[in-house]
């Protein structure tokens, strides 16, 4: 069964606890996809610190649970969107970093 | 401490949970270690995935840490302040009165760091950013690093920096990378 669809002020609400009291796991890729998409890693760990979510989440079918986008436009101009899901509730996992 | 069984999100595979150090390179630096954190390890394609408690209490760690290292900051670690402090290259090189171009080349490192951008660099970071003297006062810091700031050796250094993860209270040491 999948995990509960949040709305998206709920699932930055719940973005925001897991920075300030929770845990945040990265997935093995997200590193590698942000050095080949030329995103600063700094600037995606800024983006789950400050960035919004505007789209609905998506229902990942392979893994049955919900994927929210999370937005942030960097100091410098740059555009990016991290891809998170949130295992538990304290939990997020943040799987890969897109440029846009 | 896991609640559910967690599956690889590259192949689905079982993951298992160990306690391991972690380079953080998501951090942005490249000498961030993370001392005896969670990690899941994928038991089919060994895919790591490290799970970081408080990320915002850890980043202000570091952060301290590098307002507190005893040599001359690296380009890396100017770039790093500055992006803390989610300001442009042209925003910190108008405040710490050189120009664009002269920022970038010291990020880069093709121009070393003088003493009074380092210094400057630091202050900033403080001023702008005050719950990093919350922070050190925690650490029991606050007036190390005010002294270190008179005793900053003037050559930069490439050190390790080990966040010690125990109780989920962190704390900082400096290490200088073997060789």
């Amino acid at each position: 069964m999948a995990s509960d669809r949040l709305s998206k002020s709920d699932a930055l609400k719940r973005l925001r606890n897991c920075l300030e009291n929770g845990i945040v796991e990265y997935h093995d890729h997200f590193e590698k996809r942000c050095r080949e998409r030329g995103i600063d890693l700094q600037d995606a760990q800024r983006a789950l610190q400050k960035g919004i979510i505007y789209k609905e989440p998506e229902l990942n079918v392979r893994f049955q649970e919900w994927r929210y986008r999370v937005d942030w436009t960097t100091p410098e101009g740059q555009v990016i969107a991290l891809i998170i899901a949130f295992p538990e509730e304290d939990e997020t996992l943040a799987i890969t970093a897109i440029a846009l | 401490m896991l609640h559910t069984q967690r599956c690889c999100r590259a192949c689905a595979g079982e993951m298992q949970l160990l306690y391991k150090d972690y380079q953080f390179k998501e951090s942005g630096l490249d000498n961030v270690i993370l001392k005896n954190i969670e990690v899941l390890v994928c038991k089919q394609c060994g895919s790591i995935v490290p799970r970081i408690p408080r990320l915002n209490d850890l980043m202000r760690t570091i952060v301290v840490a590098m307002i507190a290292k005893p040599s001359g900051l690296e380009g890396t670690e100017v770039r790093f302040l500055r992006k803390f402090m989610d300001e442009t290259i042209e925003q910190f090189a108008r405040k710490l009165g050189v120009n664009r171009s002269h920022l970038s080349r010291i990020e880069n490192g093709s121009l070393a760091v003088s003493k009074q951008t380092d210094r400057l660099a630091r202050t900033l970071v403080l001023v702008h950013k005050p719950e990093l003297l919350e922070k050190m006062s925690r650490l029991g810091k606050t007036e190390t690093v005010l002294k270190q700031l008179e005793e900053i050796h003037p050559q930069a250094q490439h050190v390790r920096i080990d966040v010690a993860n125990a109780t989920r209270e962190y704390n900082y040491d400096l290490e200088p990378v073997a060789a």
